[in-house]
């Protein structure tokens, strides 16, 4: 008990004898919170410490960037969140939806919130469709490129008639997504299947059914189901299901093709975003920002093995990749 | 008035180990009457006790107090007239809470449940004439924990929660077992003096067999789930101590104790 | 170190507000644990059955207090069960408590409208923002002195609680259930007002947190159990030579240390995943240096 008091004084004295701005004025702090763990995610990560350095903040020289994963825990994201705001960073990069919500709605604008692979901006109300957002955050959106991705399947599948879909119940980017594939489905002689889930658990129980009834998957920017893209292959590819994903690094890592988006582009212009508000342009007069220009991603060893092939007019425009990381 | 008709207890029924413990057992004590208890191991003493009180119920049979029924109620409302004193002191007060709000627990026994104040200051003085007589001490600590009194101290203080307020039937349920034999003594005493101030119907189960003899005006002995020995009055006065001990010895044997 | 430490001192504010409002969940748990001596994981349920119930309701555009009053009364339902569970089903108090506490996933998942996260707009009507107390006192004081004032109206009411004639019955029911029974009082029916009383304030605190928050998030449960009891503990056991201290004093000045030893921790750099092993060590420290409560008589051999 005696230890325990003195030890805590102890600590207290300390504390106040320590001078104040013990860290150096002109490196910038920022934190990184990342929601889940996968490339698509990490990519972004990666081109957003590009853009910083495109800038002039050097990670080690004038920069000082704490990465933070939360591993898909909403728990761990707010605990994130917390640090981050209650030790005084510059600035917060938030990566992914819930993660975007979390530290915005903790930081409450006292320190600016960029945010990044956020699908639906305006539905997660990190923005407003009609005038600028006064919550001290902005940043880049991952919308989908939903009708190219369904013109992509007509081509690769055109006996296909039905499309499942893979997605969290919470996740409002998903949701989003999904109502999105529904409106533009009939256009493309498509129908809809969805299936939703709770947690990662619950893919493998949620699958079966959904192959069943399906001619194809195609990926929404799920956080979870994308972190465990392996637990659907592994169902999918054992049915001779083709999975079309959302982005480049999920059709490297077995998707048949897919509408990607580059993450890394997606992170550099994020990162140009985060050297503008440190140098003094206030979030909110920022829109965010979405990318124009999708690439076509496919992989010839997965069509092969799922029995379908590229249409001639369309080599051109695709870029192949493979397994080979 | 205690009365027993036709009690059947058997202990786990349908199985192996089934032990059948009460097969028409019947008991009268009219009231006022102080009954001392006695037996083997096994003899049904405490489960006698514990029909009585309502914490275990009989296979078969009616209880009657004061010719109500009483067979189906529970335990809880059951003590609301009958006290009890059990052999472990620890069971009779609230190790955690002081001597003045046990007394005051038990003052607000026949009262209302409300968020009225537990603990009447004004009672004081009363808790403490009640303590005076035990010649203990308890009077001068009234804050203290009834964890750290000793186990005399403990059945003393659960003996006067009891009698507080107004009962009919007293439990004594080897009460003075954990005692050392100076603090039984005045524990017994005690429980003369309180039975006879509060004219209580009282049983008392208990091995010391001189107690059984000097305290009470009946004498009963179990064996087995039956009574071999009932003796009330001028023939309990009567009855020595070797012939007791005699017919004690007997059943013992007979169970290889 | 030393920006560690100036990193804690920076985030005391925050820490001490923290505190004060997860003190409601320590009294919560207070009251089962301490004074009726049943360990009660309900709480890993009703905890965030509160903050479902408040959030749904705010983003309704329900009043904060309004709200509030409904998370308390779903958290004292949640009670009710558990202590049906245990008394008139006879199932142990532990697996009752886990009973409940699975059950209430689902439900509180479904009352957050399917989300497993909620936020709630800055312009939202809340206990701490755009409501005429607010608006009274000073920018950064704000969350500090309204849970200031929360707490010490829920301390000083159940300060008074247990001096009345129920209070002393169930402070005895934890204590010693013959005694109870001796008196004439039904042991199952203290329980579970116990329980009750007990799971109305913590989901309070739920609704409290998330309308300070302004989020809600289905995994908030997980770990309340814990850290509520080593609020308690480490106030009860550390505050132990402070007789006159009495136990609502002793666990919100628990819950106080305890958040300073968390902060502390995330000042000086541990990760946020790391966490739970630091309040698991700190549990044990503090079980393993002090002598716990001495053990309950349970019944006549």
């Amino acid at each position: 008990m005696k230890k325990l008091t003195s030890l805590l004084l102890a600590i207290c004295l300390f504390a106040l004898m320590t001078p104040c701005g013990a860290v150096s004025a002109d490196t910038v702090r920022i934190g990184i919170a990342q929601y889940a763990n996968h490339p698509s995610l990490d990519n972004c990560r990666e081109g957003f410490l590009e853009g910083l350095a495109m800038g002039g903040y050097i990670q080690g020289q004038n920069l000082e960037a704490d990465y933070q994963n939360a591993q898909s825990d909403i728990g761990l994201a707010a605990i994130i969140a917390n640090t981050f705001v209650s030790s005084g960073m510059d600035l917060v990069c938030a990566i992914a939806t819930p993660m975007a919500v979390i530290a915005v709605t903790t930081a409450d604008g006292r320190i600016p919130v960029i945010y990044t692979a956020v699908s639906a901006p305006v539905a997660s109300e990190l923005a407003y469709a009609d005038r600028p957002f006064d919550g001290n955050a902005t940043g880049t959106s991952d919308q989908l490129p939903v009708r190219d991705q369904l013109a992509l399947i007509r081509a690769l599948q055109p006996q296909a008639k039905t499309i499942g879909l893979l997605y969290t119940i919470g996740e409002i980017n998903s949701q989003v997504q999904a109502s999105l594939y529904r409106e533009a489905a009939a256009d493309y002689g498509f129908e809809i299947v969805e299936s939703t889930i709770t947690t990662a658990a619950d893919i493998p129980l949620a699958l079966p059914k959904l192959i069943s009834q399906v001619d194809c998957i195609s990926m929404l920017t799920d956080n979870t189901v994308v972190q465990h893209l392996d637990l659907v292959l592994d169902q999918t590819d054992a049915a001779g299901l083709p999975v079309y994903g959302s982005e480049v690094e999920q059709v490297k890592n077995g998707c048949v093709a897919a509408v990607g988006i580059d993450y890394l582009e997606l992170g550099r212009k994020t990162g140009l975003i985060a050297v503008r508000v440190l140098q003094g342009e206030s979030a909110d007069s920022i829109p965010f920002e979405v990318l124009s220009e999708f690439d076509l991603f496919y992989n010839q060893e997965v069509l092969t093995r799922m029995g379908l092939n590229v249409p001639e007019e369309l080599l051109p425009l695709l870029s192949e990749v493979s397994d080979a990381l | 008035m205690l009365e027993m008709r036709n009690i059947r207890k058997i202990y786990n029924p349908g199985t192996v180990r089934a032990l059948c413990l009460f097969e028409d057992f019947n008991l009268m004590v009219p009231q006022g009457q102080f009954v001392s208890i006695v037996g083997s191991n096994g003899s049904g003493k405490s489960s006698l006790m514990n029909l009585l009180c309502g914490s275990i119920l009989p296979d078969a049979g009616q209880i009657l107090m004061d010719g109500q029924d009483i067979t189906k109620m529970s335990e809880h409302r059951r003590l609301k007239r009958i006290g009890r004193i059990h052999q472990n002191p620890a069971l009779g007060t609230c190790s955690g809470m002081s001597i003045l709000e046990n007394m005051a627990l038990a003052d607000n026994k026949p009262k209302r449940m409300n968020l009225m104040p537990g603990v009447d200051k004004k009672q004081i003085g009363r808790y403490r004439d009640l303590l005076r007589p035990l010649g203990l001490g308890l009077e001068n600590m009234m804050n203290a924990r009834a964890g750290t009194l000793s186990g005399g101290q403990r059945q003393a203080l659960a003996m006067v929660m009891s009698v507080m307020t107004p009962l009919d039937f007293l439990i004594l349920d080897e009460h003075t077992a954990a005692l050392d034999p100076k603090t039984s003594d005045i524990i017994m005493e005690l429980t003369q003096r309180v039975v006879r101030e509060h004219s209580l119907t009282a049983l008392m189960v208990t091995h010391n067999l001189r107690y059984a003899i000097e305290y009470g005006n009946r004498l009963l002995m179990l064996h087995q789930g039956g009574i071999v020995l009932d003796v009330a009055d001028e023939d309990k006065a009567a009855t020595r101590l070797e012939d007791v001990l005699g017919l004690f010895t007997q059943i013992s044997v007979e169970l290889g104790n | 170190m030393a920006s560690s430490l100036y990193a804690f001192y920076l985030a005391l504010p925050s820490t001490l507000e923290q505190g004060l409002i997860y003190a409601l969940l320590a009294l919560g748990v207070m009251i089962t644990y301490l004074i009726l001596d049943f360990p009660d994981l309900t709480v890993d349920g009703s905890f965030p059955l509160g903050g479902a119930v408040s959030t749904a309701l705010i983003l309704q555009g329900v009043s904060p207090a309004l709200a509030l009053l409904a998370a308390t009364a779903s958290g004292m339902a949640a009670g009710l069960c558990t202590g049906l569970i245990h008394v008139k089903l006879k199932i142990r108090a532990l697996f009752s408590g886990i009973i409940m506490m699975t059950a209430l996933y689902s439900i509180n998942l479904r009352i957050a409208g399917g989300s497993s996260l909620l936020s709630i707009p800055r312009t939202s009507v809340t206990l701490f923002r755009n409501n005429a107390l607010v608006r009274l006192l000073p920018q950064d004081t704000q969350i500090l002195i309204i849970s200031l004032i929360l707490v010490v109206m829920v301390k000083i009411i159940i300060d008074l609680m247990l001096q009345t004639r129920f209070g002393l019955l169930l402070r005895a029911t934890g204590d010693n259930e013959q005694v109870v029974t001796a008196l004439a009082r039904n042991k199952g029916n203290m329980k579970i007002a116990g329980l009750i009383i007990a799971n109305g304030l913590v989901a309070l605190c739920g609704g409290v947190l998330t309308q300070q928050q302004r989020l809600f998030e289905i995994s908030m449960g997980t770990g309340a159990m814990v850290l509520a009891l080593a609020s308690v503990i480490i106030g009860v056991n550390s505050l132990k030579r402070f007789e006159w201290l009495r136990p609502t004093t002793k666990t919100i000045i628990g819950t106080l240390v305890y958040k300073a030893c968390y902060s502390l921790a995330i000042s000086l750099g541990l990760r946020p995943g790391d966490m739970k092993l630091v309040t698991a060590l700190l549990f044990l420290g503090i079980l393993s240096a002090w002598i716990f409560k001495p053990r309950r008589v349970t019944h006549d051999a």
